[in-house]
């Protein structure tokens, strides 16, 4: 089973979405609304064999759940997130909400305005191309 | 031809925004924390209603400032690099002179570290109200901070006997109402929503605004008595109420933090907690609030400055005094 790194990280969730703030670093961590579910449970100790039943006996379950699975708990022990922990770990629980966005999960780290490039494309303008100059200048 | 630096940007806008013709008492200036900071708007009532909100004193005499803000509305198109016209997205740009961010034709942000002044420009869709009611002010006020050796953090604050306590909840968490009553109980008083606070040495919180929000249900409780500002429809008629009859305190040292849980115990008791959660919540809320737009830099002075300070959980009672009084004991004794 795994266990938060608390050495680095704070974690939080809050209507359903996790908060991971590296506090050493300053770099955030989020993921989606079933992987803040899936990460929650992990924190609180839950085995990965019992989060990977749950998620396969979920209808629309993807074949390839349980790889998706390893590759977000491998991301989450990369980024230290998380440390593994000896021990059978508990049964997991993931409600119906948990599913609400569908089964895509990965682990996504957050330099500034990665909130804006979800929303629009970010052009990050070096001032040796031009920008800034105010076009109604005079 | 010199290169063009993003401060050179800034000084075109203060000639494009005198250009837009500011109303003759659309600018104010207030003293924060020693700093002289000049407000300027495009019109008197914008200027008005922000300086309304504001617990620092504003100025009679001219003196030369050490910061500008700049407040405004329009379309923020013509900020945006040439050849981008009729394309969505964000640009950025950033050098050692300043920070500059435009998102499409909606917002105009950015900083000129050179002559330490502060822009935010809005397109007027609720432009104005976003403006005179707090949330240009937090952000701006949140970037000009951290260039000043503090930080303004999303968090009650409220004590007694010279020791006090931040109250840090996503809004709607109950902060403001647990805050509202201490100041109606004679506690020493910050703020009910937003704090600066020391970057360095002892953690001090101090206040920036003389405005409470109070649900209409709690003030029914709690009776503040005081004048409404205004309300408002969007959050259930919420009343912004103006506590300025109240000493503020200029500042109080933070012994604590405390996470108010709304959980209806049967008795209120404060107990120790872990602080990741807690901490995680107020400075994303922090963040977000001043549109830091999750900056590694932002993110890991907030949390150093905080890393450090016990945190509790409040569980509250239905009965605000109850609470109130376990607070008062709290503080006295345990911390």
């Amino acid at each position: 089973m795994y266990k938060l790194n608390d050495e680095k990280m704070f974690f939080d969730i809050a209507d359903g979405q996790a908060v991971v703030i590296n506090f050493t670093t300053g770099m955030y961590y989020g993921t989606s609304t079933l992987g803040s579910a899936i990460l929650e449970n992990l924190v609180k100790g839950a085995s990965e064999k019992s989060i990977a039943d749950i998620l396969r006996s979920a209808e629309g379950c993807p074949d390839n759940i349980e790889d998706q699975l390893k590759d977000f708990i491998s991301a989450l022990i990369e980024k230290e997130i998380l440390l593994p922990e000896a021990g059978e770990g508990r049964a997991a629980e993931l409600s119906p909400e948990a599913f609400s966005e569908g089964f895509d999960f990965t682990v996504d780290e957050f330099a500034e305005v990665q909130d804006l490039l979800m929303a629009d494309p970010i052009h990050e303008v070096d001032v040796e191309q031009g920008w800034p100059i105010l076009r109604d200048d005079e | 031809m010199s290169k063009m630096r993003v401060a050179d940007f800034f000084q075109a806008v203060d000639r494009r925004f005198d250009k837009l013709g500011p109303e003759e008492g659309a600018s104010f200036q207030t003293i924060v924390q020693g700093k002289v900071i000049e407000q300027r708007f495009l019109t008197k009532e914008n200027a008005d209603g922000v300086a309304k909100y504001l617990i620092t004193p504003i100025l009679t005499e001219y003196r030369q400032p050490d910061a500008v803000f700049y407040y405004w509305t329009e379309d923020c198109s013509v900020y945006r690099p040439s050849g981008t016209e009729g394309a969505e997205g964000v640009w950025i740009s950033s050098d050692d002179t300043g920070y500059l961010r435009v998102t499409t034709d909606r917002e105009m942000l950015g900083t000129d570290f050179v002559r330490s002044r502060y822009y935010h420009c809005r397109k007027p869709i609720s432009g104005t109200d976003y403006m005179i009611h707090g949330h240009s002010m937090a952000s701006i006020f949140g970037k000009w901070a951290v260039r000043n050796d503090l930080l303004l953090l999303h968090s009650a604050c409220v004590g007694t006997e010279g020791k006090g306590v931040m109250i840090a909840a996503r809004a709607g968490g109950g902060k403001s109402t647990l805050a509202i009553s201490c100041l109606l109980g004679d506690f020493d008083f910050v703020s009910d929503d937003y704090i600066l606070v020391t970057q360095t040495g002892t953690l001090k919180a101090m206040p920036l605004y003389k405005v409470i929000g109070i649900n209409q249900d709690m003030a029914a409780i709690l009776k503040p008595d005081l004048p409404v500002m205004r309300i408002e429809p969007k959050r259930e008629n919420k009343l912004y109420l103006d506590a300025s009859k109240f000493t503020f305190r200029e500042e109080l040292p933070v012994n604590a933090i405390l996470y108010p849980n709304a959980c209806g115990a049967e008795t209120p008791v404060i107990r120790k907690t872990a602080k990741g959660p807690v901490l995680a919540k107020l400075i994303d809320s922090s963040a977000k609030n001043i549109q830091t737009f999750r900056d590694p830099e932002m993110y890991r002075i907030m949390a150093e400055r905080l890393m450090n300070i016990p945190v509790y959980e409040f569980l509250l009672s239905r009965d605000l005094f109850r609470n109130r009084a376990v607070l008062k004991e709290f503080i006295q004794s345990q911390i």
